[in-house]
């Protein structure tokens, strides 16, 4: 083995083992020998409010577009920078550092020294077991042990063993709890980070609410578009954040009364159908009815009237029949006349058997109309109900509505009184 | 121009089919449209709103144009509908994020 020698003392030569020739390196750092140096967690990594990467740039790019776009002829400066407004400014914070990339990135990091510390923890594990076996078979041999001083001497043994299985204990310990500190920080960061961002839209949302309410104020005042713009810098912070607060519970009570309204409508065209289908089915019914009386007189016509008529005349043609002989020129002619009157009988009872059967369709068909009425009747009763609750409900949240606008239109006047008074001042 | 992306989501932690994303990312732009169609009908005089109203078969570039230079603060509308809506889109993640899925 080659040995080095030392430039600060020449004379002196330094073995390749000594550590004076540790360095910041990789490698000399992944053989140091001490473990609670080797593995430091990097504090930055796990901090909570880690900065996005790119955030800054994003905004001064940002910046320097618009200030190029505003001298660019007017065809080409509708850029989304433009056309988003603020809004914009999110969105390229949100591409160029996003959260789900800078948890990889940490779940990465986290991981590979998870697998670094991973040996330690092995040896660890060895060295505690180690431990507990040593201690235990300590302890049997004090249990075992019957003279006074043999049993100090294994006192002080058990004892000493005792404090090296803690120690082992709590080295195994540390190492686990910052391997698995490690791999649940960087999902609590990444939650942490989505939270804030949520926050962070909310907060802007409520100054833009805020904003508007101001904007609309002063247009209702009969400012003039200029005058708007010039109110609405420097407006305090303090008061816009009330505004805010006030403008979100006027917009939620503005979407609930857009929904109640919308559930009153729907309700509404239910019953009207409901009473449209009512009207139909009384119709049907009375259809129903018309046709079985029709069908009930029909078929009394044809059994008491025409049928016993045919069979009349069937009965006297046949006995003329009998009475005609055979060679009788008429013969023929009568034998005819029997053919068809015995026709005419099938026929008239084939009609009665219809009609018979059309009075029984048309009764039962009307008793399932009835049926079906009186379920719809029902159902009228139940959704006139809910109409008149919904309508109720909606006029609530209107009045509720009314209310929370009415908060809106006093904390903005008091807002632009005060921007006023300062004004004059 | 989609504003709303699935990057946007993810942040928020919401997870989306590429259908349901479709449908969200459609019913985003609709209201966003009507909301600043709305916003924009209230600051324009009545014959303003009778030459947009006749600028019905023009293209987006000549609307566009138009709104810049007659609602001085169109990109303040835009941007604070699109504000108003993310902050709604947000408070919905947080109640769609805290019902326990399978």
């Amino acid at each position: 083995m080659t040995e080095t020698i030392n430039r600060a003392n020449p004379t002196e030569t330094i073995s390749p083992l000594d550590p004076q020739l540790a360095g910041d390196s990789f490698q000399d750092a992944l053989f140091d020998v001490n473990p609670d140096t080797l593995f430091d967690i990097d504090p930055d990594t796990l901090a909570v409010t880690e900065p996005v990467v790119g955030s800054e740039n994003a905004v001064n790019l940002l910046d320097s577009q618009t200030e190029q776009a505003k001298k660019v002829d007017a065809e080409a400066r509708y850029d989304d920078a433009m056309l988003l407004g603020r809004s914009y400014r999110v969105r390229r914070v949100v591409q160029e550092g996003g959260t789900q990339s800078i948890k990889m990135w940490q779940g990465a990091k986290a991981k590979m020294r998870n697998a670094l510390d991973m040996p330690g923890k092995i040896v660890r594990q060895f060295a505690h077991a180690r431990a507990k076996t040593s201690h235990e078979h300590k302890e049997s041999r004090l249990r075992k042990a019957t003279s006074t001083r043999l049993i100090e001497i294994r006192q002080i043994s058990v004892n000493e063993s005792q404090v090296r299985l803690d120690h082992r204990s709590t080295s195994l310990e540390e190492r686990t709890s910052r391997m698995e500190h490690r791999t649940k920080s960087v999902h609590e960061n990444a939650l942490q980070r989505r939270q804030s961002y949520t926050e962070e839209l909310k907060k802007r949302r409520g100054k833009s609410l805020a904003d508007k309410a101001v904007r609309r104020q002063l247009r209702q005042e009969g400012a003039s578009r200029r005058e708007v713009k010039t109110a609405m810098v420097n407006l305090p912070a303090e008061h816009m954040a009330n505004v805010a607060k006030v403008a979100i519970v006027a917009e939620a009570s503005k979407r609930e009364l857009k929904a109640a309204d919308g559930s009153v409508i729907k309700k509404g065209t239910r019953q009207e159908r409901t009473e449209r289908t009512i009207s139909n089915e009384d119709t049907r019914i009375g259809q129903y009815d018309t046709r079985a009386k029709e069908a009930k007189k029909n078929a009394e016509d044809i059994r008491d009237r025409i049928l016993p008529h045919a069979q009349r005349s069937l009965q006297e043609l046949r006995n003329k029949l009998e009475s005609t002989a055979v060679d009788d020129p008429d013969y023929s002619v009568i034998v005819e006349s029997v053919q068809s009157a015995k026709r005419v009988v099938d026929s008239q009872a084939s009609s009665l058997r219809y009609w018979n059967e059309a009075e029984v369709d048309n009764q039962r068909k009307e008793s399932e109309a009835r049926s079906r009425l009186t379920d719809l009747q029902q159902l009228h009763i139940t959704q006139k109900g809910r109409v008149a609750s919904a309508s109720e409900k909606a006029d609530d949240i209107n009045v509720k509505h009314k209310k929370d606008r009415a908060n809106l239109n006093d904390e903005v006047s008091v807002i632009l009184n005060a921007n006023k008074q300062k004004v004059k001042k | 121009m989609a504003i709303l992306d699935k990057t946007l989501l993810s942040e928020l932690g919401i997870q989306l089919s590429e259908q349901d994303f479709e449908s969200l990312s459609e019913h985003f732009d609709t209201t966003l449209r009507t909301r600043v169609i709305a916003e924009i009908v209230e600051e324009l005089s009545s014959e303003q709103a009778v030459q947009l109203a006749s600028m019905q078969g023009a293209g987006d570039d000549q609307l566009l144009a138009w709104l810049h230079a007659n609602v001085t603060d169109f990109g303040d509308i835009v941007s604070d509908e699109v504000n108003i809506l993310l902050g709604e889109l947000a408070d919905s993640s947080e109640a769609f994020n805290s019902v326990p899925r399978q």
